[in-house]
């Protein structure tokens, strides 16, 4: 048995607990193995009784991925009944596991325990596995991606109108933004307190920044979050002066839009809280977007997934899935970024995007903009550049949004806000799929490894908690080094730079990203399904194998 | 000059001489053609298109429609036969609705039924709600020819293939006339009434109606050894034909059954359709049948049907029975799942297609069509997996065994057979399993003596689609090519796909085939037919440096959540549904580019199918129509749920009125979205074109000399039409 060897395990891995006899209960039967639990790791070897065949992981998962684990059945149930004496094991991404255990004194008690250990390492006060962690001194560092000083080049700027602001520079400021923060030259020479009372107006300091700007147009994407209006509809003279500095920076347009994501109900709601919208601002435009908050965002993606998992009830799916809303949520992202888009593109106005804390939806928004406005971030160091800028830099709540480390199975701030964003981008590309530098299965890796807990880039909430406090960048290893270096596995060899990209938001041209959502049910067929590798058809499926010989032979070549 | 560009090499078929009268010369294309109606001063719009001024006529084949100012289109002519931009085949009629003068004659230009989206304007403005609905439930279903007394003002056209052609006839003279001869000539009573085009091959012989085919056929596929285990029977010889009308001339049947026994099975099985042979496997064998009678002779007979055939398997075992009588593939649900589709596809109002967006998951769920096809393609799977994986002979057995049975049985040997997977593997495929053994093509798609419409091929056709998009390095045609074929079956004009049987067709001589597709079809859409991912996947293959791509059998999908809506079939009139630069057209061309930039790396040599394209025009509903700039894509502009601030106070009545009517959600009328005013222009899809270059471009197959298009005979327009029954009252779906 050649797991002993173990050539499998990762540098900085390593075995904490085996358990020998187990059963994987299938539909139908069960498959006897043994469970490894390594500290980045479950896996299920169901190989243990056929000494000749090869080490066949039945499955092989990050601990990362596990939401929760329950025992079922008791030992007296199962000596009387027969009834299943074992462990269910929920994933975050609503996969759920059956085993079942020997019921000798103490097995499973202590097989839990090693599990909950390695799972959870947060509650008995240990590091992640992402600070074990190690990869090729030779490799490229991923953390490069995390200096915004190329891109802020890259995008022009200090320019004439727009200028670096180093009142953050040690997160004294705004305590979840960046370090670097680009504002208007003209606010930056009224000085630090015109500054520190408009971040003061704004929930968390979050005030308005740039995001992007258009090299010709000068049209502009800024986020921040909610103004504190609160009920009794708070002016701030100094946000409207703010304001009108940044429509003064556009010499093209002569407004600027604001775009709330929320839904206005949401938005007036917000204000008995403290929050609120900018009202009547001098030549701005509000507008919402109806885009829902993280609750329904998750209690939607949990129908959804029920829909497809553990079976597909044919009959009914269709109806199923339009009752999880799923794609009524996908529909208005996509709506929305086709109006942000629309206004800087065709009317060249400069536009602002919030929501109420301006870091789940105000992210969706910001990043699938610029994936359309500019090509640059639809090529694999773009796209790696416009996570970290846009999700990492400005303060998604990675660890409470996918409870890294924790057991959250209760949590309310748990939320899948960034697998809702890698859906976004999949409609984008199945649009457009010529128009980006890599292809779906860069999104399902990325996807991989927002749980997995094994590199350091989605750890923590801001980029204060990573860099700062926790010192990411020296102690783990960035995604992006292991993306970039298997960049050929994501490479489209029918990539065209292209433009703009006009998306069609419409319900006609949105579809369920089964390759993800559909993954752990082996009747979907995707081409990473087992059932199609045992048929022999992996290959035939799509025009993936395809691709990938074409990539090997362009690669010979250049 | 076929390769020249075709959309600006469009003519209308005016003939136009400057006097008042405006005599139209109109060439006949098909032989008895002749011009029946004649609608001057008419306004027509297609789908969402702009409105425009047009002179009607139509023959007893086809409507069409004459520009009052030629206009170039932005899409090129498809159908070689005649200019389907223009011209529609009667036979291609869904259903017609029609508003009386009563509505109609609102005074003011394009007013009343012409528009309920500026009825819905002028309703916000007046505050009348009612009166929408009151507008639109004008339109009545045309289901019995007018009185001549009767004024109608309006006119829709619904087409099978959903598009929509709208007619103001307010200042038409002859309207009802129009309507009644559409309404008449949309029904023929015999196939012998649908017009025969591609006239060149006429006496052709129909395949699989004799010994030989069959023989072949069996030969291909059957082992060696077990060929004589299987006969050709000419049941037209031993006066057995009789009793089984639909089935072809020649049918295979055990080798173990005596004639009698295959006389005595036309008594036991519905239809007179026994058992008979289509496919092997190896050493198993698929077949089709009628459900079998319950009688007790007839229990005889069939035990003795599955006797034999069971003799002919190594392990004698019985065949395995599938029963297509399930809920979701019988035949009234899937004529009322297309009908639904229909209704949501088929729309020529921007705002109720803006309506129905909002809830198109629903839409889409509640038509039952995707579960119908789900359904056909898990049938198919179930086949393949016990034809390979139990190695067991399967029967297909359904009502009289024409419909469903043909659908799974297509698809289980499209899975099977790689052959299938090719082009003239499609043509054996549909010729044995769809025109051979009888499919009633007239009945079902031509609405021939007024029968319900009722697409199975259809529902074929969009499975096989599904494995198109599923597995596009296997199969050597594109979905394309399915749509066009699709099209062409909906023209009546193909002989072989517009009859009741093979006994019908020789009786009335309709053998033309409609395959080549390529010889109905012109370039540039001719083009998109070949499969380039499929050339491109064999040609790696071949070099012999690569993994093997191609598969022996390919498996279909068995869960609905593989299975979506055929968006470039039932979508493509739709500017809501368009990607505007983008879409699956781009990637082929891209992989066209990319092949012939690597073809000496490879040592190949690789013929490009699509030279160069116009980034600007291309569009996901490429050669099918263009987005409209006119008439924007909702999304931008229209946009009831974003309201601004000040709006919010409305929101809640807007809420309530917006949703429910039949009209458009009110367009945002505060002042401060002014979001519809661009400063800058928008980038404009103006038309281009796709055109061949390089020696190596696939050849386009010689223009057949058809010399019907161009005959330059023409004849004058008569102006009596025949007068169409009063009493036609036949129930239409």
């Amino acid at each position: 048995m050649d797991w002993m060897q173990g050539d499998w395990l990762l540098r900085g891995e390593s075995v904490e607990y085996t358990e020998k006899s187990m059963g994987f209960l299938v539909a139908g039967g069960r498959l006897d193995g043994q469970m490894i639990i390594t500290n980045y790791r479950l896996l299920y070897d169901a190989s243990l009784y056929h000494e000749n065949e090869h080490f066949n992981p039945i499955f092989d998962m990050p601990v990362g991925l596990i939401l929760k684990i329950e025992k079922v059945g008791n030992q007296s149930g199962m000596k009387r009944k027969g009834e299943v004496y074992g462990i269910v094991i929920y994933t975050k991404d609503n996969n759920c596991i059956r085993l079942s255990c020997s019921d000798a004194s103490n097995r499973r008690k202590n097989l839990v325990e090693a599990i909950t250990n390695v799972c959870f390492p947060i509650h008995k006060s240990k590091k992640m596995f992402a600070f074990s962690h190690e990869y090729d001194e030779d490799a490229m560092d991923g953390w490069i991606f995390s200096n915004s000083e190329k891109e802020l080049k890259r995008l022009g700027i200090p320019s004439s109108s727009w200028d670096v602001c180093s009142l953050n520079s040690n997160y004294q400021l705004a305590s979840t933004y960046p370090k670097l923060l680009v504002v208007p030259a003209a606010a930056l020479q009224s000085g630090k307190e015109f500054i520190k009372k408009v971040a003061a107006f704004r929930s968390k300091q979050r005030f308005a920044v740039l995001s992007w700007i258009d090299g010709i147009s000068e049209a502009v994407i800024l986020r921040s979050s909610q103004p504190l209006t609160g009920m009794t509809m708070k002016k701030c003279t100094e946000d409207e002066l703010y304001m009108k500095m940044i429509v003064d920076c556009n010499t093209n347009g002569h407004r600027m839009v604001i775009y709330d994501a929320r839904p206005s109900v949401n938005a007036t709601v917000n204000r008995a809280k403290g929050g609120g919208y900018e009202m009547e601002y001098d030549r701005c435009t509000l507008k919402f977007l109806n885009i829902q908050n993280i609750h329904v965002v998750r209690d939607s993606l949990k129908k959804l997934h029920d829909a497809l998992f553990p079976r597909v009830n044919n009959k009914n799916y269709f109806r199923q899935i339009e009752e999880s809303r799923w794609l009524h949520h996908i529909q208005s992202i996509l709506e929305g970024v086709s109006s942000i888009v629309n206004t800087v593109e065709n009317e060249k106005c400069s536009t602002l995007i919030h929501c109420s804390d301006g870091w789940d939806r105000t992210s969706q928004l910001t990043s699938l903009s610029m994936l359309c406005l500019d090509p640059h971030y639809r090529t694999i160091e773009g796209f790696a550049g416009l996570i970290e800028k846009e999700w990492c830099s400005f303060g998604h709540k990675f660890s409470q949004r996918c409870s890294q480390g924790v057991d959250g199975s209760n949590d309310q701030e748990r939320s899948p806000i960034f697998i809702q964003f890698l859906d976004c981008v999949f409609q984008i590309i199945s649009q457009f799929p010529v128009y980006f530098e890599f292809t779906e299965s860069l999104l399902l890796e990325v996807a991989n490894h927002l749980y997995s807990g094994r590199f350091g880039t989605f750890l923590f909430n801001s980029e204060k908690e990573r860099l700062l406090d926790n010192n990411c960048a020296t102690t783990t290893v960035s995604l992006w080094t292991d993306v970039m270096r298997r960049k050929k596995e994501w490479m489209n060899p029918l990539y065209l730079p292209g433009t703009v990209l006009q998306i069609n938001p419409s319900h006609r041209c949105i579809q369920v990203w089964i390759s993800y959502h559909g993954r752990h049910n082996d009747e979907i067929i995707s081409p990473l399904s087992s059932k199609m590798y045992r048929y022999g058809l992996s290959r035939a499926l799509g025009a993936r194998t395809l691709l990938h010989q074409l990539l090997a032979k362009y690669e010979k070549s250049s | 000059e076929c390769r020249e560009m075709d959309s600006t090499s469009f003519r209308s078929f005016v003939d136009r001489t400057p006097s008042t009268t405006g005599e139209l010369r109109i060439p006949t294309i098909f032989p008895d053609e002749h011009v029946s109606v004649r609608c001057d001063n008419c306004r027509c719009r297609l789908q969402m298109g702009k409105t425009f001024d047009a002179t009607l006529v139509s023959t007893n084949f086809r409507l069409l429609v004459v520009r009052a100012v030629e206009q170039q289109s932005d899409v090129p002519r498809r159908m070689r036969l005649h200019d389907e931009r223009v011209s529609f085949p009667l036979c291609d009629i869904f259903s017609l609705r029609y508003a009386d003068a009563a509505h109609g004659g609102d005074g003011n230009g394009l007013g009343g039924a012409l528009s309920p989206f500026r009825a819905n304007l002028r309703r916000s403005k007046k505050g009348t709600e009612k009166s929408t609905e009151k507008e639109l439930k004008q339109f009545k279903p045309l289901t019995t020819s007018l009185s001549s007394m009767e004024i109608i003002s309006c006119l829709k056209v619904y087409l099978k293939d959903m598009r929509v052609l709208f007619i103001d006839l307010r200042n038409a003279a002859s309207a009802s006339n129009l309507a009644n001869h559409l309404l008449h000539f949309s029904r023929p009573p015999r196939a012998d009434r649908l017009p025969v085009g591609g006239g060149e091959e006429r006496s052709r012989k129909v395949p699989f109606t004799d010994r030989l085919s069959w023989e072949e056929e069996m030969r291909r596929l059957i082992p060696k050894e077990r060929q004589s285990m299987w006969r050709v029977v000419d049941l037209r010889a031993e006066t057995i034909h009789a009793d089984a009308t639909s089935y072809p001339p020649t049918v295979v049947v055990c080798a173990g059954l005596s004639l009698p026994d295959v006389r005595e099975g036309t008594h036991s099985w519905e239809g007179g359709r026994f058992p008979v042979w289509v496919y092997a496997w190896k050493g198993t064998v698929l077949m089709r049948s009628g459900l079998p009678i319950s009688s007790s002779s007839a229990a005889v007979t069939q035990r003795k049907f599955e006797d034999r055939i069971a003799g002919t398997h190594d392990s004698q075992a019985v065949p395995h029975v599938i029963r297509l009588d399930g809920q979701e593939i019988a035949l009234e649900k899937i004529g009322s799942a297309f009908e639904k589709l229909h209704k949501i596809c088929a729309v020529d109002n921007s705002a109720r297609a803006h309506r129905y967006g909002k809830v198109w998951p629903t839409r889409v769920a509640e038509t039952g069509w995707l579960q119908a096809v789900t359904s056909v393609l898990q049938t198919a799977a179930d086949t393949v997996s016990r034809l390979v994986d139990h190695e067991e002979s399967v029967l297909l057995q359904e009502g009289e065994g024409r419909d469903v049975s043909a659908v799974v049985s297509s698809l289980a040997q499209v899975c099977l057979d790689k052959q299938a997977r090719r082009m003239d593997g499609l043509k054996r495929l549909v010729e044995k399993e769809w025109i051979s053994l009888g499919h009633p093509f007239s009945r079902r798609l031509l609405s021939v003596e007024g029968a319900p419409f009722c697409p199975v091929f259809l529902l074929f056709l969009d499975a096989l689609y599904q494995l198109v998009e599923m597995y596009p390095t296997q199969f050597e045609y594109t979905s394309t090519a399915l749509v066009a074929l699709w099209d062409l079956v909906l023209t009546g004009t193909a002989g072989t796909v517009s009859c009741e049987d093979v006994t019908e067709q020789m009786q009335l001589g309709r053998t033309s085939s409609s395959f080549p597709l390529d010889a109905h079809f012109k370039e540039p859409v001719t083009l998109l037919f070949g499969s380039v991912p499929f050339a491109a996947a064999s040609l790696v293959t071949r070099t012999g440096r690569s993994v093997p791509m191609m598969a022996d059998i390919i498996r279909p999908p068995t869960s609905a959540a593989n299975v979506k809506l055929w968006n470039e079939c039932y979508l493509r009139w739709q500017p809501e549904a368009v990607i505007k630069g983008g879409g699956p057209l781009l990637s082929v061309w891209s992989l066209d580019r990319v092949m012939e930039e690597q073809q000496e790396e490879m040592g190949v040599r690789w013929k490009m199918t699509i030279g160069t394209i116009d980034h600007q025009m291309i569009s996901s509903c490429f050669p099918y129509s263009s987005p409209h700039d006119d008439d924007p894509v909702v999304g931008h502009s229209e946009r009831p749920s974003i309201g601004s601030i000040t709006s919010l106070a409305t929101l809640q009545i807007n809420r309530e009125t917006d949703y429910e009517d039949y009209g458009a959600p009110t367009p945002i009328s505060s002042p401060s979205v002014s979001i519809q005013t661009p400063t800058v222009p928008v980038v404009r899809y103006h038309s281009g074109s796709i055109t061949v270059s390089g020696d190596g471009a696939v050849a386009a197959l010689p223009l057949s000399p058809n010399s019907m298009e161009s005959r330059p005979t023409s004849i004058p327009v008569r102006q009596a039409p025949p007068v169409p029954p009063k009493t036609f009252s036949r129930s239409y779906v």
